[in-house]
């Protein structure tokens, strides 16, 4: 709300009626033209200027009122077996740790969605093609575009106990974005998942560092 | 508030005078409040604008690879700007839908009372590197790399920022198995300030993209090629620690 106007004025010898001496002190409009704007919408705009400038900082600010954020995380492996995890590309897997339900209060003019997970699979290592597991972002149940990634097979051997090539693990640090009036999340709860895909039965395993939500009102 | 509104005393007449002179008082005084008349915690959305100044995405949604080469794309040195290529659709032909994110209004962050910077985060998913020569060498981790980078755009003109360049080599690959995918997620996240951008003849921050380019060896025939698929980048202006 911008400053109050100038608020009616009165003429010496003239008959002052009631009507805009009550305007005066209350009148409720977009255009605050009464002293009603001291009920609440005070504002940025009534900051004084000049001499006695001053700038808004955190003391003023009611906490949590401009942004808000959350960071949610899982301590050791996350292993996906066939038998606990369906393996049909149709199905997506929410990984433990990697998932991140948040409420807002408000419409955010930004929400950030930033995000840390190590993947590895036990495919065989040098098979032609794509990789059998992915990853991807699903947020409040659609699947987020821009937001895949391959994890690399890794599987040194057929044998029994081969070991993986560590340096194919894969990390992903990824990000996703939601502007207000593009793409912007509603008021209200979501959730955030990093899901799997895998589209032949093998064994993954992810290290789940961190999943953050950022809102900026 | 201050105490500086003479009330009007008991039996006194109320004139035109003395009602626009308190009236407008009053008001003066609410357009212009001093720190003191602002109890802590008072302040929230609804009376102050956004943290978030100005916005700018964008997302390459591909489930294609786009290919880039060290012959279109060489690698030009450090901080330099020339020859990267932005990431697009289409690759070395450059026409695809690209990872540059255009601000509707260029941020000027000369003006630092208002901006404090530009937050940007850029992903891209690096799928592979290879020798695109007909009698192609295998790839080990010493042969060239894939480099990438954030540019911002003033008056026209892309300059790299040169702490934001990253580079990825070759999966390293097993005899006779030939030239492996690599799998990689790029990440690059900085925040511009005014800093960066001076002398540039204006510090207006109209557009972010991200680059690639490659860094072939000279005793490698080549050239050499990646290939890139999707990615997002998200340009955020923020106030500055005050308002």
């Amino acid at each position: 709300m911008p400053q109050i106007n100038p608020l009616n004025t009165f003429i010496d010898g003239t008959t002052t009626a009631a009507a805009p001496v009550m305007e005066n002190f209350y009148a409720p409009s977009l255009a605050p033209d009464s002293l009603e704007g001291m009920n609440g919408w005070l504002d940025e705009q009534n900051v004084a200027t000049g001499g006695t400038a001053w700038l808004v900082d955190r003391p003023q600010i009611r906490p949590q009122s401009m942004s808000r954020a959350r960071m949610v995380g899982l301590t050791g492996h996350c292993d996906l077996l066939d038998d606990v995890y369906a393996t049909s590309a149709a199905i997506y897997s929410a990984i433990p740790g990697a998932s991140i339900s948040f409420y807002l209060p408000r419409a955010p003019a930004v929400t950030l969605l930033t995000w840390q997970i190590v993947g590895a699979s036990d495919e065989l290592y040098g098979a032609p093609g794509d990789p059998d597991v992915s990853l991807k972002l699903l947020v409040d149940g659609t699947l987020a575009t821009s937001q895949f990634r391959f994890v690399a097979a890794a599987l040194t051997g057929l044998a029994a106990n081969d070991p993986r090539y560590a340096q194919r693990d894969r990390i992903w640090s990824g990000h996703a974005s939601y502007i207000q009036g593009v793409n912007g999340l509603a008021a209200g709860w979501h959730v955030a998942s990093i899901v799997q895909v895998r589209e032949s039965p093998v064994f993954s395993r992810f290290r789940i560092r961190n999943m953050k939500y950022i809102a900026l009102f | 508030m201050p105490q500086d509104w003479n009330r009007i005393n008991e039996g006194a007449a109320l004139t035109a005078a003395s009602l626009n002179t308190r009236f407008s008082a009053t008001v003066g005084e609410l357009n212009a409040l001093e720190e003191l008349t602002v109890a802590p915690y008072a302040l929230h959305r609804e009376h102050l604008p956004s943290t978030a100044l100005a916005t700018a995405t964008a997302t390459i949604g591909s489930a294609t690879n786009h290919t880039y080469d060290s012959t279109s794309e060489p690698y030009p040195g450090y901080g330099l700007a020339a020859s990267w290529k932005v990431i697009n659709t289409n690759g070395s032909l450059g026409t695809g839908t690209a990872l540059l994110a255009t601000f509707s209004t260029a941020v000027d962050l000369a003006d630092t009372a208002r901006f404090g910077g530009i937050l940007v985060l850029a992903n891209v998913h690096f799928i592979l590197m290879e020798d695109a020569n007909a009698a192609p060498t295998i790839l080990g981790v010493y042969n060239g790399s894939c480099m990438f980078a954030l540019q911002y755009q003033i008056s026209g003109t892309w300059y790299t920022l040169a702490r934001t360049e990253r580079y990825a080599s070759a999966a390293s690959t097993l005899a006779g198995t030939g030239q492996l995918a690599v799998f990689k997620d790029i990440p690059i996240r900085t925040y511009l300030v005014y800093a960066d951008v001076q002398g540039k003849g204006n510090e207006q921050v109209q557009a972010i993209r991200m680059v690639v380019s490659l860094n072939k060896p000279a005793a490698l025939a080549g050239p050499i090629r990646a290939r890139l698929r999707q990615g997002n980048l998200t340009a955020i202006a923020l106030r500055a620690g005050t308002l």
